[in-house]
C-alpha cells in the first residue's frame, strides 16, 4: 500500500494513495502506520481524500492506529468522501475521530488533538 | 424488462478476490445508472457479507469458492439490485444473523472496538436480508432498490 507523509510544525499529515481500506489491506495498514509513527510526538491527520472505500475491517484499521498514538490522543481524518464518511456515521464512530473537511483545514486548525 | 446481470460468477474466498470482484461491482453498477448513494449501500453491506463468509465461513484460508450473482431489475416504479451470495461453509449460527448492536464505544480509547461493526452495517442499510442453508449450502440474498 501507499501513503506519502508532510510534516508542519508538529504535525504529521499521512496521505494514502490507495482507493481502499479494506479487510484485504488492513494488516499492511497497522503495519506500516505503526513503523511510520515510531517515535513520533504530536498531531497525526490522516488525508482520505483518495480513500473511495472504508469497510469495517478499515475502520477497525484506523481504530488500531489510534490506539498507537500517545494516550488520549485522538487521531485526526482529512477529506472523507461521502460513502466513507457514510460507514463512521452509521457505527457512531464518527465521534470517536476529529474529522476535518481536509488536509489544508486540518493543518490550519488549532484544535488541540490530545 | 428482463433483469440485466451484472456479476455472476465463483472466486476463491480470500479478502484479495472479494476486493477485486467489488471494483468489478463498482464499475457495473455505474455502468447500469444506478445512484451513487444506492451504490455505496451495497457495495459497502456485499463487503461485510462477502467478508464474514471469507472469515467464518473459510478462515480466511482461500479453500473455498463464492458464488456472487448480482442483477438490475429496472421497472417503471422500482428499480433495484439484486445479491445472492453462496458459500459451503458450515452453518451460520441464528444468533449472529440476529446482531444487530452496535459493540459498546467506550470513552477510554484503548477498549474502543477495532471490529464486530458488520451485521450492524448489514441491518442498517438492508430492509432485510435472507438466509437460507440448502444442500450443504449458506446462501444470502437481499436487493437494495434504487
Amino acid at each position: 500500500m501507499q501513503l506519502t507523509t508532510q510534516t508542519k510544525a508538529d504535525a504529521l499529515c499521512i496521505t494514502v494513495e490507495d482507493e481502499r481500506i479494506d479487510a484485504a489491506i488492513a494488516v499492511q495498514f497497522k503495519d506500516t502506520f505503526r513503523k511510520l509513527l515510531a517515535g513520533h510526538r504530536g498531531r497525526v491527520i490522516v488525508d482520505m481524500e483518495k480513500v473511495a472505500f472504508l469497510d469495517s475491517s478499515g475502520l477497525g484499521s484506523l481504530v488500531a492506529v489510534m490506539k498507537m498514538l500517545p494516550s488520549g490522543q485522538k487521531l485526526e481524518l482529512a477529506g472523507l468522501q461521502d460513502v466513507v464518511h457514510k460507514v463512521l456515521k452509521l457505527t457512531r464512530m464518527d465521534s470517536i475521530f476529529i474529522l476535518h473537511a481536509d488536509a489544508k483545514t486540518a493543518f490550519n486548525s488549532k484544535r488541540n488533538a490530545a | 424488462m428482463s433483469p440485466q446481470t451484472l456479476i455472476d460468477c465463483a472466486f476463491p474466498g480470500t479478502f484479495a478476490n472479494v476486493s477485486d470482484h467489488l471494483e468489478k461491482l463498482s464499475a457495473e453498477l455505474e455502468r447500469n445508472a444506478v445512484e451513487a448513494e444506492c451504490k455505496g449501500d451495497i457495495l459497502i453491506v456485499l463487503a461485510e457479507v462477502l467478508n464474514n463468509i471469507v472469515e467464518h465461513a473459510y478462515c480466511a484460508s482461500g479453500e473455498g469458492q463464492i458464488h456472487l450473482t448480482v442483477h438490475a431489475h429496472k421497472q417503471p416504479h422500482k428499480n433495484a439490485v439484486y445479491i445472492q451470495t453462496v458459500d459451503q461453509g458450515p452453518p451460520v449460527p441464528v444468533d449472529t444473523l440476529a446482531a444487530a448492536s452496535l459493540p459498546n464505544l467506550s470513552q477510554d480509547i484503548q477498549d474502543i472496538p477495532e471490529g464486530g461493526f458488520g451485521w450492524f452495517i448489514i441491518h442498517s442499510l438492508t430492509d432485510s436480508i435472507n438466509y437460507e442453508r440448502i444442500d450443504d449450502e449458506n446462501r444470502f440474498t437481499f436487493c437494495v432498490g434504487f
